[in-house]
């Protein structure tokens, strides 16, 4: 009977308990941990940006170029061994680029009322030294663009000024009468692309800004957590011999700016540099962003980043600085988050 | 169904330890039952033959307390100080949860003169969880009380098996008889694996930079498994053998000890086998960003595939069952009874020390003391109290009734500190015997 009794004991044990235990009804407490990590990397380099994935410059050489005023004609005579040459700007952001693949391709579209006939040469110089030369071997008739084939463009620089030539123009004599209103002309036209940089070099006292948006998604969209006293560290590592001022921008899906990344342009120290103005260092510069739950909240809700950031070639004892290839500032977003979660509220 | 919800979430939440069913060794001294532990004292007295079984249940761990869980139920809460609490008071590195039974189908024994023979069959199933306290504050408080700390977040492992084994056993006097003099006990093993999960390596470590910039995680596991895609209870994917050897010392007809080495052995898997494995270190700077000017990308994939195991199929694997050394001095007071052996007052000091952490055994030692009292030859009853092994401490009773020297039944646990001292109850047991002798 005692043994029945002891063997009772436990199961009744085990049974009461398990008819009283309810987990439903148990209050959990709130969640609230302290997580340290890095949450995203990016590294800009000169490669990366993209509004110089494509290079194009053009000359437009117009009828004023040869003496042709604005009126009409009976006729027009043709034009033999014509030479013309400009000194045109490709670029305000660099001084120079030197390319370590890239594929040059030369158009030239004829809007003058004239043919332009074979044999015209095309040339890009700086300082004497020829950047690029093509002869044109068709006639071009008005109104009509000729591309020349691709070239390899390896190894070859641009400056942010070259001098085009146009040696030898020849056109056909127009025998009809015609008019001219000045805005005829005959654009010379480059295109560089499928490029990848060796180095980009940048003249003291210039500034250029690079702007682009970006989808963007903040880690958690799944939580109703809120972050309280929490905060966001930026670390940039910057290899550019110059100065950044970077801000990001988050947007909502219609394009609405709800928040900022800072609450002023982080100010990004530029590397030192040597004589001939390459970076000889990655100096680190950190900024810190207080996180509150409104905070949160904007960046679970942004859709979009826009990124902004500024480049000030300020403050060096050379006159050009130059950015290699693979010369980056490394940006890193480290969370330093105080995370809360209400269970028995959420259940 | 609420008390299936209960037992499950008992068993798991309130960790059990694996324990070692000392008291059949208590109150069923000498039958087949015992003999499981100590082998050399198999003897049935006086009698012939005997058909025995047992059943043994057990649950335990050396973290998490009855007294949380009574609590639960009266306030309806768990605090952000209970789970701060129940941290604290874990150990860093070596924490454990394990649950398990055996089944005694059979257990036949006959003797010839003071020469016993018996053959038994026994299914056990053991299962452990290792864990460290530093993974589950992680997910409790987060990594940054780690920053600029190398810390263990593992073990984190899990094991079990499943095994049935054929016994055949004896028990001799070397010399001397019962009162005085060495009695040997040899028992040998055939086992069959009918399933197993061993994780032989679980090494989690983690280092968070002092500012956050980077994670380093270093990770070295190894999981193999064997028939339990489709387990099948008649059907056995692994085979091994074990012995167990004793040898008790009578050194006066007062006092004896017996001294055992228990669960030599290993089972070997080679069906239906799968192993899973990685190992490795990562440093995580946070999800880079490539491309940002054009088309984004993040490395989500590679992340991903730093911790995605290696899967094969047909690697044997080996598991070594619990080995230990059982120790246990009898202290033999007032009239014996000739027909069981049993004498009126019985003192039991035992030490129990396992040589490998495996399902059923820790290295943690056992020490334990136990009384036993037998009333006119019908009732043996006594208390066991304990240290160490799969329990922080451990409280038991346990008692028989003994039908005319023939039919005993028993039931009794070495651990019923849950319902004694609510705080320092980590596991709860219970063992049912009966043995029908002639």
């Amino acid at each position: 009977m005692l043994m029945k009794k002891l063997l009772y004991l436990v199961v009744w044990f085990i049974l009461i308990q398990a008819c009283n235990f309810k987990p439903d009804e148990i209050k959990l407490p709130r969640w609230q941990s302290e997580w340290l990590g890095p949450l995203s990397k990016i590294s800009l380099s000169p490669q990366d940006i993209k509004s110089i994935d494509s290079i194009q410059f053009e000359w437009g050489v117009t009828v004023n170029h040869l003496n042709i005023a604005p009126g009409s004609y009976p006729s027009l005579p043709a034009f033999n061994g014509v030479n013309l040459s400009e000194t045109i700007k490709t670029s305000d952001i660099y001084y120079e680029i030197t390319f370590d693949s890239a594929i040059i391709k030369l158009f030239i579209i004829n809007q003058m009322p004239f043919t332009i006939k074979s044999g015209t040469n095309i040339l890009v110089k700086k300082n004497n030294s020829v950047l690029f030369s093509f002869t044109v071997n068709n006639d071009i008739l008005p109104n009509t663009t000729f591309s020349s084939p691709e070239f390899d463009f390896a190894g070859k620089k641009l400056y942010n000024e070259v001098e085009i030539y146009l040696d030898n123009l020849s056109t056909q004599a127009i025998n009809n009468p015609v008019t001219i209103t000045g805005n005829e002309k005959l654009t010379i036209q480059f295109e560089i692309k499928n490029f990848q940089l060796r180095e980009l070099a940048v003249e003291s006292n210039n500034r250029f800004e690079v702007i682009d948006t970006t989808d963007f998604s903040f880690a958690g969209n799944e939580m109703t957590a809120e972050a309280v006293n929490g905060k966001l560290k930026v670390f940039v590592e910057n290899q550019f011999p110059i100065q950044q001022r970077i801000q990001a921008y988050f947007m909502d899906s219609l394009f609405r700016i709800v928040d900022s990344l800072f609450a002023q342009a982080f100010v990004i120290a530029p590397s030192n540099v040597d004589g001939q103005g390459y970076s000889i260092d990655k100096p680190l510069s950190q900024s810190e962003i207080s996180i509150n739950p409104q905070k949160f909240e904007n960046l679970k809700n942004a859709k979009y980043l826009l990124a902004k950031a500024t480049f000030e070639n300020i403050n060096q004892s050379v006159p050009v600085t130059r950015m290699r290839r693979y010369d980056a500032f490394d940006l890193q977003v480290v969370g330093d988050l105080q995370l809360k979660y209400d269970f028995t509220k959420n259940k | 169904m609420k008390n299936l919800v209960f037992l499950n979430f008992f068993l798991l939440y309130f960790p059990l330890f694996s324990q070692y069913n000392v008291s059949v060794t208590y109150c069923n001294h000498n039958d087949v039952n015992a003999s499981r532990y100590e082998p050399s004292e198999l003897h049935l007295g006086k009698k012939h033959f005997q058909l025995s079984g047992n059943y043994y249940l057990w649950a335990g761990n050396n973290a998490f307390h009855y007294g949380l869980f009574d609590k639960l139920q009266k306030d309806k809460e768990l605090t952000s100080e209970d789970i701060d609490n129940l941290l604290s008071s874990m150990h860093p590195t070596k924490n454990t949860l394990g649950l398990g039974q055996d089944y005694q189908i059979l257990g036949l024994a006959f003797q010839i003169k003071n020469i016993a023979f018996a053959f038994s069959v026994v299914d056990k199933f053991a299962f452990d969880f290792n864990y460290t306290r530093n993974f589950l504050s992680l997910l409790w408080q987060g990594n940054k009380q780690f920053a600029g700390q190398n810390i263990d977040l593992g073990p984190l492992s899990m094991n079990a098996q499943y095994t049935r084994e054929f016994v055949g056993a004896t028990a001799f006097n070397l010399f001397g008889d019962m009162e005085k003099g060495v009695r040997l006990g040899i028992k040998a093993k055939y086992i069959q694996g009918l399933g197993a999960l061993s994780m032989p390596t679980s090494q989690l470590k983690m280092y968070t930079e002092p500012d956050g910039r980077y994670i380093d995680v270093g990770f070295n596991y190894h999981l193999n498994i064997s028939g339990l895609s489709k387990f099948d209870p008649l059907a056995f994917n692994g085979t091994g053998y074990g012995a167990d050897l004793g040898a008790t010392f009578n050194f006066s007809p007062k006092f004896s000890l017996d001294a055992s080495v228990l669960d030599i052995g290993a089972v070997n898997y080679n069906k239906n086998l799968k192993s899973y494995a990685k190992m490795g270190t990562y440093r995580y700077e946070g999800m880079f960003i490539k491309n940002f000017f054009s088309v984004p990308e993040m490395n989500t994939d590679t992340l991903a595939a730093v911790f995605e195991p290696v899967e094969t199929e047909g690697n044997g694997f080996s598991v070594a069952l619990p080995t230990r050394l059982f120790l246990q001095g009898e202290l033999k007071l007032g009239k014996k009874d000739d027909e069981s052996l049993q004498p009126k007052h019985a003192f039991f000091f035992t030490y129990i020390q396992g040589f490998n952490q495996k399902p059923g055994g820790t290295k943690r030692p056992y020490l334990g003391v136990a009384y036993n009292y037998d009333l006119h030859e019908i009732i043996d009853i006594g208390a066991s109290a304990a240290l160490g092994g799969y329990n922080r401490y451990a409280i038991g009773t346990f008692f028989s009734l003994n039908f005319f020297h023939t039919l005993k039944l028993g039931i009794g646990s070495d651990n019923l500190m849950p319902l004694i001292i609510k705080k320092s109850g980590t596991g709860i047991d219970v063992s049912l015997n009966a043995s029908l002798s002639f």
